[in-house]
């Protein structure tokens, strides 16, 4: 609403240019540490499903129940922490960070589940498929997380 | 016969809730972030609780901010964003402002 009919003074112009100004300063402060957290959650996330789908190809924990029940509890566990401590330090998110997180989350994980099925119908144990394909896997969080150092 | 429309004076395009500069800057700083915490907020922009409280009050009837309760554990936790109503408002008043001072 526009009811400002007097043309304001040069002192409260400048003022609220600063104001502006100050504010503008204040945002981009917020948001470069809002980016720095969110990319070091998104590092975290994406060495624990790295790491726990090579658990899963070289430790092969399917055929021990305990070992199975363990390093499914090691994963999970982990996961909540860094999900609460990400939560607790949280104090602001950075534009787009929300939704960039989001689809490189979905996307990591559907490749998490396309690898498990990959070794379940080739049985294949080999480094040079499991390591690459692993670092692939974390790519889209990590990207993610790193895109605000480019802008 | 049709009446050229004159052009509009840029003080006319003021917006009267961003004409008092708090409030400004918690405009300006939310147009930086998807959301912040009300006390980053208040930290950052070196307000007391009770003057961001009442600001952020008036900016959320005016439809410009929104504020969001939530819990992290048992702590309460308002999270602080701009609507596209307040960045069009912000983008308009900038403008506005720029033009009187280049002005004057």
């Amino acid at each position: 609403m526009n009811n400002n009919r007097a043309t304001p003074v040069d002192n409260t112009l400048r003022e609220q240019l600063l104001a502006a100004e100050t504010g503008d300063g204040v945002g981009l402060r917020i948001s470069r540490a809002a980016e720095a957290l969110g990319a070091r959650y998104a590092i975290l996330m994406a060495a624990q499903v790295a790491a726990y789908l090579l658990v899963v190809v070289y430790l092969y924990p399917q055929q021990n129940t305990w070992l199975n029940i363990g390093a499914t509890a090691a994963f999970v566990v982990g996961l909540v922490a860094t999900c609460r401590w990400y939560a607790r330090s949280r104090r602001a998110s950075s534009p787009g960070w929300p939704r960039r997180y989001s689809i490189a989350f979905a996307v990591t994980t559907g490749l998490f589940g396309a690898g498990l099925a990959l070794l379940d119908i080739t049985g294949n144990r080999e480094w040079w498929l499991w390591v690459p394909y692993a670092t692939v896997m974390a790519l889209p969080l990590l990207a993610a997380g790193q895109v605000w150092r480019s802008k | 016969m049709s009446i050229e429309k004159a052009p509009v004076h840029p003080r006319l395009d003021l917006d009267e809730y961003l004409s008092l500069p708090v409030r400004l800057s918690i405009v300006a700083a939310l147009a930086k972030v998807e959301e912040a915490e009300f006390s980053t907020v208040r930290d950052t922009i070196e307000v007391t609780d009770p003057v961001l409280s009442k600001q952020v009050g008036v900016l959320e009837n005016a439809g410009y901010v929104a504020a969001k309760k939530g819990y992290v554990g048992k702590r309460p936790r308002t999270w602080l964003s701009l609507t596209d109503t307040g960045r069009e408002a912000l983008s308009r008043h900038l403008t506005a402002l720029h033009a009187l001072i280049k002005d004057l």
